[in-house]
């Protein structure tokens, strides 16, 4: 007969468990569904909830519920540092009073996870040497009991998790130290996510403010150019930062008495720093240039300004023009900036009034001396900054050797000069990387008329 | 680049070499502001070994003279290769700054 066959038993088989374990089983059942389900808690935190604090401290109150411990903390991995900081507690130890300890590799509980990267049980810390009592120092609370877990992602261990002293008194067993490991490579992956998140946040934040930055500081730049009715003169502008903001400048103005002043600035540096000096810079040459004195003496009264007070160093190299519309006599104040170029109305173009004095800023006494020229109608006169003389090539070559003779080619009028320099250190730098800021600007005299 | 610091009793010598740029003057300047919290009565500079140097770097030195002679130190930069050179000139740093052909010649008279 197969034993397909046989026949049912005809009642139910005996068990032999007394009630009291048969319960303590189903016990044990609900026990791991809540587990289990905790788990599943801490995984949908994972992709729900991405602010660090708040997923740490949810975390560590699950994981203190699902342990039945007293308290549970969170360290995190501090790469500068190269040691584990307290983030949070929760449980009877405030982490104000923890925040100070800081955990090296190898060192205590924690610090063995960190360096090995493996769960650990300690059932009785007061028979392990590896317990550093550091933490119930400090707090005055007493650990019996740990289980210790490291948050892992990809790249490596970020923290280590513990939780303290099971509330029943009796020791954490192996069974707890997986279920809380588990439990550890959830969180590892939130709080990862928290971190990355909130990095991003703080990214975003800084490149939004970068962008504000960059747009006040185009309004300490010249909204428009003035334009002469009589087509006597002409002026030009170009700026450009290597970076979101930076520190060249450029200032145009009709004085009262109708003579128009141009001026260019470059500041040491690049960046943030350059651009707070830029606009300092800006502000009080427009207030000093507003009474018309010549440039020698705004610049002297300039320099005394940025000098007074410690600006880590930072100077300014500057130039200034005052142009007479109806004479063409130009004066001209150097601080340490490149020399100006003039281009001919004949063709041709030459260096002139090469610095007569240091940078701006430096020191507060120094006193610029006045130059003057007569312009011839048709002359044009072009500042520019490093970025423009320093500009490279893709073999890392310097445009400066060809200024002169871009701009004696470049015919007459600022906006042709300009242009054409523009164009000619464009092409030259094209495919480079622009270092440092690009500044340009011209004026050019058409007669008295 | 590279930065050596000497003590010569009197004086302390700072010796740069290779290009001083915004990526590395920020570690001149810590060298330079160190012995200027300890007072230093002369820092003198070396450049004899420096390539190149960006505006960054000259920042750095101004901030240096500015320091020591708030307190009456004394702050000197010796030996600019021709390309520093060139660029002192033409920025008239020639003014600001006490120049000498070496460090021997700076350390003169300290």
């Amino acid at each position: 007969m197969p034993a397909a066959s046989r026949s049912a038993p005809e009642s139910p088989p005996q068990t032999d468990l007394p009630e009291s374990a048969a319960a303590a089983e189903l016990e044990d059942l609900r026990t791991r569904v809540e587990n289990l389900s905790r788990l599943i808690d801490v995984t949908v935190l994972v992709s729900s909830s991405l602010n660090l604090q708040e997923v740490m401290n949810r975390v560590m109150q699950m994981a203190k519920e699902m342990m039945d411990a007293e308290a549970a903390s969170i360290m995190l991995w501090n790469d500068e540092l190269e040691c584990l900081e307290f983030e949070l507690t929760v449980g009877e130890v405030g982490v104000d009073t923890l925040k100070t300890i800081r955990i090296e590799k190898g060192q205590g509980i924690a610090g063995t996870v960190a360096e090995t990267g493996e769960p650990m049980l300690v059932a009785d810390v007061s028979k392990d040497d590896r317990f550093y009592g550091k933490a119930d120092e400090a707090t005055g609370f007493e650990t019996k009991s740990i289980l210790a877990a490291p948050l892992i992602v990809h790249d490596g261990i970020v923290g280590v998790s513990e939780v303290l002293n099971h509330k029943e008194g009796r020791p954490f067993t192996n069974h707890d130290l997986e279920l809380f490991a588990t439990f550890c490579r959830q969180v590892a992956v939130a709080v990862e996510n928290a971190r990355l998140h909130e990095n991003e946040m703080k990214q975003s934040l800084l490149d939004q403010q970068m962008k504000m930055a960059a747009e006040i500081q185009r309004s300490f730049l010249p909204a428009a150019l003035p334009e002469d009715e009589g087509k006597r003169f002409e002026v030009d502008a170009f700026t450009r930062s290597a970076q979101e903001v930076g520190g060249d400048l450029y200032a145009c103005e009709v004085l009262p008495d109708g003579r128009v002043g141009l001026a260019l600035g470059d500041v040491s540096g690049k960046g943030v720093p350059a651009a707070l000096y830029m606009a300092r810079v800006v502000s009080e040459f427009r207030m000093m240039c507003s009474k018309g004195g010549p440039p020698s003496e705004v610049l002297t009264a300039l320099n005394a300004a940025l000098a007074r007070g410690k600006m880590r160093g930072m100077f300014v190299t500057f130039v200034y023009c005052i142009l007479d519309p109806a004479t063409g006599e130009l004066e001209l104040g150097n601080a340490g900036q490149l020399p100006p170029l003039l281009a001919g109305a004949s063709g041709g173009a030459r260096w002139m009034g090469s610095a007569s004095g240091p940078p701006l800023g430096m020191i507060p006494t120094t006193v610029y001396q006045p130059d003057k020229i007569s312009l011839e109608p048709s002359d044009t006169l072009l500042f520019y900054s490093d970025g423009i003389a320093e500009a490279q090539d893709t073999s890392g070559e310097q445009y400066d050797p060809h200024l002169l003779v871009d701009v004696s080619e470049a015919g007459t009028g600022a906006r042709r000069v300009l242009s054409h320099v523009l164009e000619s250190v464009e092409a030259f730098s094209r495919g480079a990387s622009q270092a440092d800021d690009m500044t340009l600007v011209s004026i050019s005299w058409e007669g008295g008329r | 680049m590279e930065i050596e610091i000497e003590d010569l009793g009197n004086a302390s010598l700072v010796r740069v070499s290779g290009e001083v740029d915004m990526s590395n003057s920020p570690t001149v300047r810590d060298s330079l502001m160190d012995l200027i919290a300890g007072k230093a009565p002369a820092i003198v500079v070396d450049l004899g070994e420096v390539s190149y140097m960006d505006s960054s770097g000259i920042a750095t030195l101004v901030e240096g003279l500015q320091e020591t002679t708030s307190y009456g130190g004394k702050f000197r930069i010796a030996g600019l290769t021709e390309k520093v050179k060139q660029v002192f000139e033409l920025a008239r740093l020639t003014d600001v700054f006490d120049i000498y052909p070496d460090a021997e010649q700076a350390k003169e008279g300290l």
